[in-house]
């Protein structure tokens, strides 16, 4: 036993012994074997009770065209008052009778709701307080057209082009645009509400309703389930028995719907009844935390937005199905149009497709929204004038993020800190994982590898740096944790049907209970954990990371919480399950938000999420696995997830499982420098993959990519500003840019950032050439070399391992800073340089400032040889604190590409006359053969 | 500066990539390729700034870091910022006392490290010196001891004809031989059956764990182990499958007495090599099993089987003993001389310093974790010493400053356990710090006054 030259040995605490029992094991077997997800841990819509019942009422109509929907409106019930239409369904099947209201909504929208006219006690309603930032307001700009025994027709919006009809036997609901249907409400007849109940012998269905209630099946095992089901041996005790609700929802003539996620599937959506390039069993929205997920999946995954939207050439609709419990969604085509609406579209020879989704989800009432379009952007406008626009974050968050789980303590910080500056690679936040925390219990420090958390953040705040940490909803069961004991003396765990606090296992607490957090004394608690005098070792330059608030359980059903168990007002799990992470998410943000004064913007990160998360924070797509699989299909999901209105969505650069080879890393980064949230993240029993392990050319090409992000964060910069006012995505699918074109249809391995960069990641092992689709007239330019792309359409492209194709799309004008520093803050005041721009939009990217006005937005307009910047933002006022800071800034350089003539002469002007003209430099690159003239801009003011 | 002189209006960049007004240096627009043109803003990304640290030394700083709101350490006259975002103050004459008090210590260090080094140098020469004469007297006992066994084994030979006959004509005490054996076989069964019965019980452990793991942790080592698990059932169903045959036999056996001598077959290897290998395997997992519950004391006495002592005239056993002796003699000199060997072979370093240092042991307590050479029965082995990693070659310098050690206990879901070992000099041996960069990789940093002080340049 020698200590240099011979032996080294390493004692630790008792928890390593434990290791003996796995690595004698070794000696059989010799690799690492990783298996993919466990799909029998996940339910299938078979195992779903009221799936499997909702599909079978589908089939059953689909199967006999003569059974039409058992819903009709009951002969003169309808009033329509205020923006109001409301009236009384009938189910003839069961005579129970229902209310339907149709609200039509100033912001180009119309909301349908059903629930039981007299239920039992109230169903689940609650939805809508998380995702919509208020009740929308009713317009009052509508028309009767027609109000006959069969139909109630209205046109609305100021211009009355908008219409909808009720049919009122069978009950149906027929959207139009321009006097062309575009949506329809149970155009098929699968609208079907499950009444409240009593249970009145175990097994056995209250009858006294109806004459012959359909959910009795005795063929198809169709009312096992009602009272009780059980999955992997998890009980779900169901004491409210069956109360589902389901609804088809068609797109006339449209053949490519989008969104739903999150699925780990393509941007157009597939059918889900079988066949070709088809899935068999429905989307699936129900927020689990699904280990090593599978691409090309209808999966359930971490987060839930149910709305859906159509687009075809001239029109675009969407649809918004305000439900929070666990949801299907049947997807099918239909080539002949087979519907009895054929005739009303009016496509001549055409034979359209038309689209139609069955919306099937477990309880509570039917809330649809309908968007009318008529563009992607209006509905953008419309969903986000609903249920908000993306939050405007802090500059630091759109710049390049390092993560692992984990950095082991305060030194590892330091290094890797360190080296960032040694090797020249700028960065802004440095995360720290679970093992941060003293045994897992969020809100504290280990204080071995982290002694010092306050010097540690401002060693690194000093450069315009921040930290994240990860504070998760589990709360580890331990009376000498002051976050457990708190929470507990104030009553606010989610509690057993028994009324016990819940006591669930997540693997690294043990042993733990989970915060309602929508209860709103729980809301209140959180946001006062968040104050600095509260969260002991936190600064301002600390942000937070929410992980594992689907919620993940690890012993539970699907791995999260039992169904049964009870929130606040006494609601059952199963009513609200999507939004317990919204609810999580959005305590946190109002808790960043309010530890400082003034308030400052927060960044928060949450992996769960629902329709309105985008006012919260960024997401990211989970735990995603290092091969090239999951390179490639996190374009379509991101792209899924911007046009959902939640734009600031990312994927772990490098993959959280598994360790990337150099190619693959590389590849990923350069993918990711063009996703909206650009964070690298690693599992803790992965090799260290930090840029500078790689060496060269490795370390270099991943060093380039990440500061021409750098480069170009004026533009992200102003995307995001344009999402947080306008709901257009930051990064977006061919079609949303060029509507008009069917090829781009179903596109989703290139995309546009903004509308001016065309992205096409490189995505398969060995590749170095790619073939890119540059639609509509436009010139396109490489983006590195400012050379002119030959050919338009479909044109092969050279992609070396050191190259991600991004073209310039001509006619856009972008916005750079080209001195590359550490840190975005350490940039804050450097020039700028123009490569062609539309818009420009620039502020302290820190405060609330720009809502009173302190920020600059410049259009700029290049037209006749002339380059006109117009403010869209009061410049000159004294109240503009931000252009006051910022007015020594200049724009240093422009650079004209495609230019047809050489220049002689460049003059500076002001459109007032104010300041005399001025004659400006310029150069002619002799090296590139694009017609390129560098202007040197040295005495340009950006406030000018 | 004479390269920034003014020669006429106009100035040509350092690398000729462009001719530039001579107002246009510093003008806070990079106009030449390789950054000449902006020494003093931060306008170059690929240019230096010049901080002239008057009263300390003077340094440069990458452009990047000019005006960056970052007052540089580099730059202790607060040079690097002077646009009015931050001030920051000259701090030379603090900076520079700091310098001049630390380079003291160093050198004070420096003197009394190279004496130590030194001192190490002459041990190292000793050891080397000594190592040589040690191989030196064992190659010549060696050549003796070859001698004794040529010798006992011709005498034992010689016996060993001799009494062949007289066995021959024993059957009774064959017999005899046979019947002891028999009972040990019996034995021997039992404590199969009883292995079996903790294989058993091992695989309803290993079989609870595989059905009541949570699948969607992210814990590799529990998927690897019952990955494992499962292949190792397979293979131990196919190995049951085949055992199944020896039924017959084992029956056979069993009426020892009632079959006639001749057709008795020699038993050799009472268990068939295969499952000796993973009876000895469950063993050790049996063992792991029971410590990681705490249970220590209810380890299994493992089987070993010992020679059979042979009922053998006195005569022939002495000859034999004496034999094996002188044979195990020349076993341990022959591994006496491989160690001494390795050790004159073993790279102690340029001069052979670090000689001296070999099987010291030296300990670091970081908080949760201990770290020792050895002495600790419940150590984890790290590895042992396989190459010095510093530089590409040996005249580098800095290739004695690096140690990679591999080969260590193989971690439960990966790789064997592996120590970088960072050396860097200093006036006594000490480990500054033991991380765990990425799982069961280890990095070290030690202090020694082994390492050549010639590579740190302060």
């Amino acid at each position: 036993m020698k200590f240099l030259f011979g032996n080294l040995k390493f004692s630790k605490a008792s928890v390593q012994t434990k290791f003996y029992l796995f690595f004698l094991l070794y000696f059989i077997v010799s690799a690492l074997v990783v298996t993919a997800v466990k799909r029998q841990d996940f339910k299938t819509c078979e195992q779903s009770s009221f799936c499997k019942r909702n599909r079978a009422y589908a089939d059953r109509l689909t199967a006999n065209h003569s059974l039409i929907s058992h819903y009709s409106v009951i002969q003169d019930s309808i009033i329509i008052k205020d923006g109001i239409i409301s009236g009384d369904l009938i189910n003839s099947e069961n005579n129970l009778i229902f209310i339907f209201e149709l609200h039509l909504l100033e912001i180009g929208a119309a909301r349908v709701r059903i629930n039981e006219k007299n239920p039992l006690k109230p169903r689940y309603d609650k939805a809508k307080d998380w995702a919509l930032i208020q009740d929308p307001s009713y317009t009052l700009e509508y028309t009767l057209i027609s109000s006959k025994p069969d139909v109630t027709s209205l046109s609305f919006g100021k211009e009355r082009k908008q219409a909808v009809s009720i049919y009122h036997s069978p009950f149906r609901v027929e959207f139009l645009v321009n006097d062309v249907p575009i949506i329809t409400l149970n155009d098929r007849g699968f609208l079907n509400i499950e009444h409240l109940r009593k249970q009145v012998a175990p097994g056995l269905v209250d009858q006294s309703n109806g004459e012959n209630d359909k959910i009795i099946d005795d063929e198809n095992d169709l009312d096992k389930g009602l009272w009780k089901e059980t999955f992997n041996g998890k009980e779900d005790s169901k004491p409210n028995g069956p109360e589902s609700i389901g609804l088809d929802i068609s797109f006339p003539g449209f053949s490519h719907v989008y969104g739903i996620p999150e699925h780990a599937s393509s941007l157009s959506l597939k059918e889900t009844r079988g066949g070709d390039d088809s899935y068999s069993d429905p989307y699936r929205l129900y927020n689990l935390d699904v280990f090593e997920y599978e691409v090309d999946n209808p999966m359930a995954l971490y987060g839930s937005i149910p709305f859906m939207m159509a687009h075809r050439k001239g029109a675009s609709a969407a649809v918004l199905w305000l439900n929070a419990a666990e949801t299907w969604i049947d997807i099918t085509k239909n080539k002949e149009d087979k519907h009895r609406l054929s005739s009303l579209l009016g496509f001549g020879k055409l034979t359209p497709t038309s689209t139609s989704a069955h919306w099937i989800s477990e309880s509570g009432v039917i809330d649809v929204f309908a968007f009318l379009g008529p563009t992607t952007s209006d509905i953008f406008y419309q969903y986000g004038l609903l249920t908000g626009f993306t939050a405007l974050p802090q500059s630091f968050a759109i710049a390049y993020h390092q993560c692992r789980w984990n950095y082991l303590n305060q030194e590892d910080v330091a290094e890797v800190d360190e080296n960032f500056d040694k090797y020249d690679i700028p960065y802004d936040v440095i995360w720290l994982d679970i093992e941060h925390t003293d045994g897992k219990k969020y809100f504290t420090w280990d204080t071995v590898k982290f002694p010092t958390p306050e010097k540690m953040q401002n060693n690194i705040g000093i450069k315009g740096r921040k930290m994240v940490t990860i504070v998760d909803p589990h709360i580890k069961i331990d009376d000498n944790y002051y976050i457990y004991k708190e929470a507990k003396d104030l009553d606010l765990f989610v509690k057993e049907p028994d009324g016990r606090v819940y006591d669930g296992c997540y693997v690294n607490t043990g042993s733990s209970s989970w915060v309602d957090f929508t209860n709103p004394s729980a809301q209140e608690w959180l946001i006062k954990k968040f104050a600095f005098d509260q969260y002991k070792g936190s600064t301002e330059y600390l942000f937070t990371w929410n992980d594992m608030n689907e919620p993940s359980v690890f012993n539970g059903p699907e791995i999260t919480m039992p169904k049964d168990l009870i929130h606040h007002g006494g609601w059952e799990h199963r009513n609200l399950h999507n939004i317990y992470g919204i609810a999580y998410h959005s305590a946190t943000s109002k808790g960043l938000i309010n530890r400082s004064n003034p308030p400052r913007r927060p960044f928060v990160l949450s992996r769960a999420f629902f329709a309105g998360s985008q006012r919260y924070g960024a997401i990211w797509t989970g735990d995603n696995f290092a091969k090239w699989d999951h390179l490639a299909i996190a374009t379509p999901m991101l792209l899924t997830i911007g046009i959902s209105g939640l734009p600031f969505s990312g994927a772990d650069v490098g993959g959280f499982f598994g360790n990337p080879d150099t190619e693959l890393l590389v590849r990923w980064y350069q993918a990711g420098a063009f996703q909206p949230f650009f964070r690298a993240h690693a599992h803790i029993d992965t090799k260290r993959r930090e840029p500078w392990l790689f060496g060269d050319p490795y370390t270099g090409y991943i060093r380039d990519i990440i500061r021409e992000r750098y480069a170009l964060l004026p533009l992200w910069y102003t995307l995001f500003h344009e999402a947080s006012t306008t709901g257009m995505p930051i990064i977006r699918p061919m079609f949303t840019v060029y509507p008009e074109d069917e090829e781009t249809y179903a596109m989703d391995d290139q995309f546009f950032v903004g509308n001016s960069l065309l992205v096409k990641p490189i995505v398969n092992e060995g590749q170095t050439s790619t073939e890119v689709y540059f639609p509509g007239n436009e010139i396109y330019y490489d983006y590195f070399t400012h050379k002119k792309v030959h050919g338009s359409g479909k044109v092969q492209i050279e992609a070396p391992i050191n190259k991600i194709p991004v073209f310039l799309r001509g006619g856009s004008i972008v916005p750079k800073r080209q001195r590359i520093r550490r840190s975005s803050a350490a940039m804050r005041t450097d020039p700028f340089t123009l490569l062609i721009a539309l818009n420009k939009y620039v502020n302290d990217g820190e405060t609330y400032d720009y809502e009173k006005g302190h920020f600059i937005h410049l259009q700029f307009k290049f037209s006749k040889r002339k380059l006109f910047s117009k403010p869209l933002s009061l410049l000159n006022n004294d109240e503009n604190l931000y252009a006051q800071s910022i007015s020594s800034v200049r724009v240093e350089r422009i650079i004209v590409l495609g230019l047809d003539l050489k220049p002689k002469h460049i003059y500076a002007d002001c459109i007032d006359g104010s300041k005399i003209k001025r004659e400006l430099q310029f150069g002619l690159p002799t090296t590139n053969s694009a017609n390129v003239v560098i202007i040197k801009g040295t005495d340009l003011l950006i406030t000018e | 500066a004479h390269l920034y002189e003014a020669k006429g209006p106009d100035w040509t960049c350092l690398d000729g990539s462009a001719t530039i007004p001579y107002e246009a240096i510093n003008d806070d627009f990079c106009d030449c390729t390789d950054g000449s043109d902006e020494p003093g803003t931060s306008a170059c990304p690929n240019s230096k700034f010049y901080c002239r640290n008057v009263g300390h030394i003077s340094s440069f700083i990458s452009s990047s870091r000019v005006n960056d709101g970052v007052c540089e350490p580099e730059c202790c006259d607060g040079s690097d910022e002077y646009d009015g975002k931050i001030k920051c103050p000259n701090t030379c004459k603090e900076t520079n006392a700091e310098y001049t008090k630390k380079l003291k210590e160093l050198e004070k260090l420096r003197t009394q490290g190279i004496r130590i080094r030194k001192e190490y140098i002459e041990k190292g020469r000793k050891i080397k010196t000594k190592n040589a004469a040690e191989l030196n007297r064992l190659e010549i006992e060696l050549r003796a001891a070859k001698i004794r066994v040529k010798e006992r084994e011709v005498a034992l030979k010689k016996i060993e004809d001799s009494k062949t006959d007289t066995e021959q004509s024993a059957p009774k005490g064959n017999r005899e031989r046979m019947k002891k054996l028999h009972e040990r076989i019996i034995a021997l069964k039992g404590d199969i059956n009883k292995l079996h019965e903790q294989i058993d019980t091992l695989l309803s452990i290993l079989k609870d764990m595989k059905n009541n793991h949570n699948q969607n942790y992210h814990d590799m080592a529990v998927k690897t182990a019952i990955k494992a698990y499962d292949e190792f059932l397979e293979e131990y169903n196919k190995d049951m499958e085949t055992e199944d045959g020896d039924e017959v036999e084992e029956n056979y056996e069993d009426n020892y007495d009632d079959i006639p001598d001749k057709e008795k077959p020699q038993i050799e290897e009472p268990i068939p090599s295969y499952q000796e290998r993973f009876l000895e395997i469950l063993w050790e997992i049996k063992d792991g099993v029971l410590e990681l519950f705490g249970l220590q004391d209810h380890k299994s006495k493992r089987y070993h089987s010992s020679s059979s002592s042979r009922d053998t005239p006195k005569e022939l056993s002495d000859a034999r003993d004496a034999f094996e002796e002188a044979e195990q003699e020349q076993k341990d000199i022959e591994n006496h001389i491989d160690e001494v060997k390795s050790k004159l072979s073993q790279d102690y370093g340029l001069e052979y310093e670090f000689a001296a240092l070999d099987n010291e042991c030296f300990s670091y307590d970081s908080g949760d974790a201990t770290q020792k050479s050895n002495k600790d029965h419940s150590s984890t082995d790290l590895g042992n010493f396989a190459k010095w990693i510093g530089a590409e070659s040996s005249n580098d310098p800095r290739y004695y400053t690096r140690m990679l050690y591999e080969d260590g206990a193989r971690c439960w879901n990966g790789p064997a356990r592996s120590v970088k070992l960072y050396l860097e000099c200093g006036a006594d041996n000490q480990i500054l710090s033991v991380s765990e960069p990425e799982k069961c990789e280890y990095h070290m940093r030690m202090i020694s006054p082994a390492v050549s002080d010639d590579i740190h340049n302060f």
